[in-house]
């Protein structure tokens, strides 16, 4: 029995964060549901998902991972379910409950093409395996199937609406939504490696879809109303980072992006009724943006090459982003060189202790530059988008930008047409059986 | 035959303002319908959208069977014409917009329903032009709601594919470029039969239907004058026409079911609307006996008992909750044999200050309807690293690395949660209060000061005076701004009370007001406290208050929280959980407005039910004062107890829904339930019900004047507005005689 259940690898991060998260949001919903008459109901289903949640992370079983999979899915769908008399959850419900079939479609292939190339159930020990083994089609189709599977499960785009739709659910659900569940895509990644960090083709794919979903659903973020919504979009852009590290093979960073991310975006969601005001970007010279940030990349990407000996594409980019965001933002030189300078330092020096990130070579050196390349596009039309709104060009795509690039319409009418919602007649159904 | 322009413009004007979230108070949604019977207003909503001003049969039913109206007071008719409505033998019939029609056919059983569509949509495009003001209100006021979103519609190439329509985008690229061009398409073509009621009621039905943007819009829109509301219900017609013109173009016999129930709508609606008036006939009866049955409860002593010379004064506001602060705080006084006199008053203590906050915008302390005439410079609190920290997670180009490297910081505050805020403004010495572009000078203080002393009804001082204004210490709520102070404008009421307390100790303002005949004694002391009404604690303002006064207001917090449900520890804690949605009751259950003698209630009363101003008729021969009570506290008062009052009776359109599912529209503009929808006006299903049973009973105003019938007759003529609520009967007035007895008004 014991054989079950494993504590390897990134597990015992994934799992403390999990149960720290059970613990705050259970705590929250408490009393959030105070004399609410269907406050055991949604207890219950929480703490179920919870728990299918901690099976999947801590079980080496391939079915019992697979079962906590869909558990997972089936009581987040009650939770999702919780006012069956609101049209938009219940339409938004519906989608993910599709695609979450798929996800386990994909998934379930997955295992059983492990199974059949590796002959054992358990999880530690295909992965050991495989890893010594060459690769056939059975395992280049399990890696796809992967990477398809994580794909769904983090909202990527263009399968990312229902992450959007369903803040139609009580909040603790979306905290623990974003902050938890969503994450699992990245954990199945990463407990999986042996098996599709090898293929190219499934590399490739994760990263290129990851990246330019990850950048849009950004794009789409600042252009949105409301904020819980702004916080959903957010997470998609947050989780396509996070794939793009894991397929890039900086892992540890990608596990420090996941916690981080996750008690951040918990966070969020929890105080999201606090009043506070978003400061709207102001107008500005494109070009002036435009020179600070080629300066600081040039600046990060020179650091990196004298430290590493390699230049760091992506996590240079990301650097160089953020510095001249904050260099944009603020008004004082002596506080901008001050903040830029201690921002290098302590970057490097985090780096330098995290060897394995900064001393490994990447496996795919094309794939990095062409994720960087992704990143330059993504910061220069944000900045021409924000700090330019008096260009046709600048409005044009702010549109189309709002609508979310017209993806999500075509899934949301296969959805009502694949499962009419009659939300009210439901409910009516469902008050029946209650007096009954 | 009248315009239709006319009659949109008209139905447009009648949207009650609704203030943004930091602002946000209480507003009665009728209040620019004062002008028509309140019976024939509820006829028009519950006809025009379903929307309900009344409470069900069932509950009337229920309401006597509990014994909570008076059986003397229900007559025979009363009974008989409530049992066909208790049967459900009267169905009651309700306008349908084109875009409800249509989605009642069968056609779109597999398809998005239009009008959850339209108003998802237009609700998004408001929002839109709301959040960036940059980048689509170009020309100030002047901008056209309208043809920004004809502008996004038409660029949209997701629509047509979601309504599963392919014409739409043609249509859209025909629709008229102005607002006026739109009214007059509408006019030809479809609407070209319909009668001057039938245009009115379907104008009401339109904007019904984006409810919490017109308000919104309407609050813009009385500030700069812009005619946003008016360009927001051409929004909702245009897609009417939409709908029309697209189901003329694809289904015949679709079009022609269209064409026909519209057709028969337009002919019966004000028929039907005069039969829902009857029916709701006995309603109103009803309604009218069951808050007759629960104003007998409020009992009135004949004489003012005799009061001692004051040891110590203390001014309230006019709030429900600091009702009951007053009433332990005047037995504790009693008890401890120290002469405690408190007044009940306006919460703003008759100061029109702003304030400027953080990110450089003037807030208002004073209620709705006034504007400030004082602005307080202070220094900026908050700390550069924390917005900085906001700044670098909301900004996408810096989120990754920023959530990446600095995402942990959130940590402590995950575990912790969110500890309630309360704002206790700042030491006044350190302000300056400007009025207009200089600093104000002496007279105009002391002209605030002689105002606010005379509205309370100084005529000795004692040598403590304190002014106690009330805030609600909680956190992590988008509409925080209601349970603190409505006359301060949704703030506290630290900075009025501070800022009065300031100008009376000054010996300067002293000295001017004594040559206004104000001659307040030189050892009175002002102070300034702050109830806190979440733990009934008292938070004090100033420090050099004595030790056996906090001792007596502490006494009284103690008190209060002996007889409350709940023990202090549970109350502290609700004032701390980032996740208490009912921290407090705020002003649920209110009915009773009285101006005159306080002492004049009797002790066993229901506490928390009354707004009490104090109020003296031998100091005002004129009813110059009571004119002025009726018109600024009579209002203010009347705009908290009908937004309880339709937060009831109608909480899916009046009130904000579920605080579960509170979504802030960005800027704080209001919020969203979910996802989207329309925005949300009114309280939320937490603040009215415990989940078992309303906190708030709904219950019209009913007001109480101390004074003779003479006298009342004078301030209501004088004070229009508060007049037409009352004749209209959104609010009633009686006179509390002599004796005790409270006597209905005779000419009226």
């Amino acid at each position: 029995m014991a054989d079950w259940f494993l504590l390897s690898g990134v597990r015992p991060v994934v799992l403390l964060l999990v149960l720290m998260l059970a613990f705050v949001v259970l705590r929250y919903s408490w009393s959030n549901f105070r004399l609410d008459p269907r406050r055991g109901q949604f207890m219950t289903y929480l703490s179920l998902c919870i728990t299918a949640v901690v099976v999947l992370i801590v079980t080496n079983h391939i079915l019992l991972f697979l079962a906590a999979w869909i558990a997972i899915s089936l009581l987040l769908h009650q939770l999702l379910m919780f006012y069956p008399q609101r049209p938009r959850a219940v339409l938004a419900a519906h989608k993910k409950f599709i695609l979450a079939r798929f996800s386990e479609l994909f998934l379930a292939t997955a295992l059983v093409l492990i199974y059949l190339q590796t002959e054992t159930l358990f999880i530690d020990q295909s992965m050991a395996i495989i890893s010594q083994q060459e690769r056939g089609w059975y395992l280049e189709f399990a890696a796809l199937s992967l990477v398809m599977a994580a794909l769904i499960k983090c909202a990527q785009l263009p399968l990312h609406g229902w992450l959007i739709q369903v803040v139609e659910a009580p909040t603790p659900v979306s905290a623990l939504l974003h902050a938890g569940i969503i994450n699992l895509g990245g954990f199945l990644l990463l407990v999986t490696t042996p098996v599709w960090s090898d293929s190219q083709l499934a590399v490739w794919w994760l990263c290129l879809v990851a990246a330019i979903s990850s950048c849009v659903a950004a794009l789409i973020m600042t252009t949105r109303i409301s904020i819980k919504v702004r916080l959903a979009w957010s997470t998609s852009a947050q989780m396509g980072l996070m794939l793009v590290e894991i397929g890039l093979g900086y892992y540890e960073l990608a596990l420090l992006h996941l916690v981080a991310h996750s008690i951040y975006k918990a966070h969020a969601f929890l105080s999201v009724s606090e009043v506070a005001y978003i400061k709207q970007p102001q107008a500005r010279s494109i070009f002036r943006v435009a020179l600070v940030f080629i300066g600081f990349q040039a600046m990060t990407i020179a650091l990196a090459l004298l430290v590493s000996g390699q230049p760091k594409w992506v996590p240079s980019a990301l650097l160089a982003m953020a510095l001249a965001s904050l260099w944009l933002n603020l008004s004082h030189w002596r506080v901008r060189l001050w903040m830029s300078g201690v921002l290098l330092v302590a970057y490097f020096a985090l780096s330098l202790t995290v060897k394995s990130f900064f001393l490994v070579a990447p496996q795919i050196a094309a794939l990095e530059l062409v994720v960087a390349a992704i990143l330059n596009i993504f910061a220069v039309s944000y900045w021409i988008i924000h700090h330019t709104p008096q260009y046709r060009l600048s409005q044009r795509w702010f549109i189309s930008l709002n609508a979310g690039l017209y993806l999500d319409e075509w899934l949301t009418r296969l959805v009502l047409w694949l499962w009419p919602s009659h939300p009210i007649r439901y409910y009516q159904k469902r008050n029946k059986q209650v007096t009954a | 035959m009248i315009e239709l322009a006319k009659v949109a413009q008209n139905v447009a004007s009648e949207v009650a303002p609704q203030w943004p979230l930091p602002q946000w108070v209480a507003v009665n949604p009728f209040w620019e319908q004062r002008q028509q019977p309140l019976a024939q207003v509820a006829a028009d909503w519950q006809y025009n959208s379903g929307t309900s001003l009344l409470m069900s049969a069932e509950f009337y039913q229920q309401q006597r069977q509990q014994g909570n109206i008076d059986p003397a007071l229900v007559t025979t008719a009363m009974d008989e014409h409530l049992q066909p409505l208790l049967a459900g033998k009267k169905m009651s019939p309700r306008w349908e917009n084109l875009t409800r029609l249509v989605d009642k056919y069968q056609q779109r059983r597999r398809k998005m329903r239009w009008h959850d569509e339209v108003v998802f949509q237009i609700s998004q495009s408001c929002g839109l032009f709301m959040q960036f003001p940059q980048r689509f209100q170009r020309h100030g006021k002047d901008t056209s709601l309208y043809q920004h979103w004809l502008t996004i519609s038409r660029a949209d190439r997701g629509i047509e594919t979601l309504m599963d329509e392919s014409d739409l985008n043609e249509l859209f690229a025909e629709l008229p470029d102005t607002p006026e061009a739109l009214l007059e398409a509408c006019r030809s073509s479809y609407l070209s039969s319909a009668s001057d009621p039938a245009l009115r009621f379907y104008c009401q039905a339109l904007i019904a239907d984006l409810l919490g943007w017109a308000s919104s819009l309407s609050y813009q829109d009385r500030r700069q004058g812009s005619r946003w509301v008016f360009e927001l219900l051409c929004i909702r017609l245009a897609w009417e026409y939409l709908v029309w013109q697209l189901a003329d173009k694809t289904n015949r016999s679709v079009f022609a079911k269209l064409q026909n129930d519209f057709a028969t709508q337009l002919e019966c609606c004000q028929q039907r609307v005069d039969e829902l008036k009857q029916q709701q006939q006995v309603l109103w009866q009803w309604q009218t006996a069951y808050e007759q049955s629960q104003l007998a409860v409020m009992r009135f002593a004949a004489q003012p008992a005799p009061a001692n010379k004051p040891e110590i004064q203390a001014v309230f506001c006019i709030d429900v909750r600091s009702e009951r602060f007053r009433r332990a705080l005047e037995n504790v006084g009693e008890s401890h044999g120290s002469a405690v006199q408190t007044k009940g008053f306006a919460g703003f203590f008759g100061v029109p200050v702003a304030q400027q906050d953080k990110d450089g915008n003037q807030v208002p302390h004073v209620p709705g309807l006034l504007q400030p005439g004082f602005h307080i410079n202070s220094k900026k609190t908050d700390s550069p690293g924390k917005s900085l920290l906001s700044q670098l997670f909301n900004s996408p180009t810096s989120m990754f690395s920023g959530i990446e490297a600095l995402g942990l910081v959130k940590l402590k505050a995950l575990l912790t949660g969110a500890d309630g805020a309360l704002d206790k403004a700042f030491d006044p010495s350190t302000m300056t209060i400007q009025c207009g572009q200089q600093q104000a000078n002496l007279q105009q203080l002391a002209d605030v000061c002689q105002q606010a002393l005379a509205g309370m009804q100084f005529t000795d001082f004692a040598e403590q005076v304190v002014l106690v204004g009330h805030g609600a210490k909680h956190t992590n709520n988008a509409q925080r701004a209601g349970l603190n102070c409505g006359a301060c404008g949704g703030q506290t009421g630290a900075l009025s009370a501070r800022v009065l307390c300031h100008l009376l100790n000054s010996s300067e303002i002293r000295t001017e007001l004594s040559k206004r005949d104000i001659d307040i004694p030189a050892q009175t002391r002002f102070f300034a406290a702050l109830h806190e009404t979440v733990t009934d604690d008292i938070v004090w303002l100033s420090d050099d208050i004595s030790d056996s006064t906090k001792v007596l207001f502490s006494r009284a917090s103690q008190q209060l929280t002996e007889t409350s449900q709940e023990s202090a520890t549970e109350r502290k804690r609700r004032s701390s959980n980032w996740a208490e949605l009912r921290p407090e009751w705020g002003l649920a259950d209110n009915s009773l407005l009285f101006f005159g003698n306080a002492r004049r209630l009797a002790s066993d009363n229901p506490v928390g039910r009354s707004f009490l101003h104090d109020y003296d008729a031998s100091n005002d021969d004129d009813a110059s004062l009571l004119t002025q009570l009726l018109s600024a506290p009579g209002l203010v008062a009347n705009w908290i107890n009908w937004q309880y009052y339709s937060s009831v009776t109608a909480p899916q359109r009046l009130g904000s829904g579920n605080k579960l599912l509170h979504n802030r529209v960005c800027n704080d503009i209001g919020v969203f339930e979910g996802n989207g929808g329309d925005l949300q006006i009114g309280l939320a299903w937490q603040s009215v019900h415990n989940g078992e049973q309303l906190m708030h009973r709904p219950v019209r105003l009913q007001v109480v004047i101390e004074a003779s019938e003479d006298a009342i007759n004078k301030a209501l003529n004088q004070a229009e507005d508060f007049n037409q609520l009352y004749k209209n009967r959104w609010i009633n007035v009686l006179r509390l005689d002599e004796r005790g007895e409270l006597c209905p008004l005779n000419n009226h």
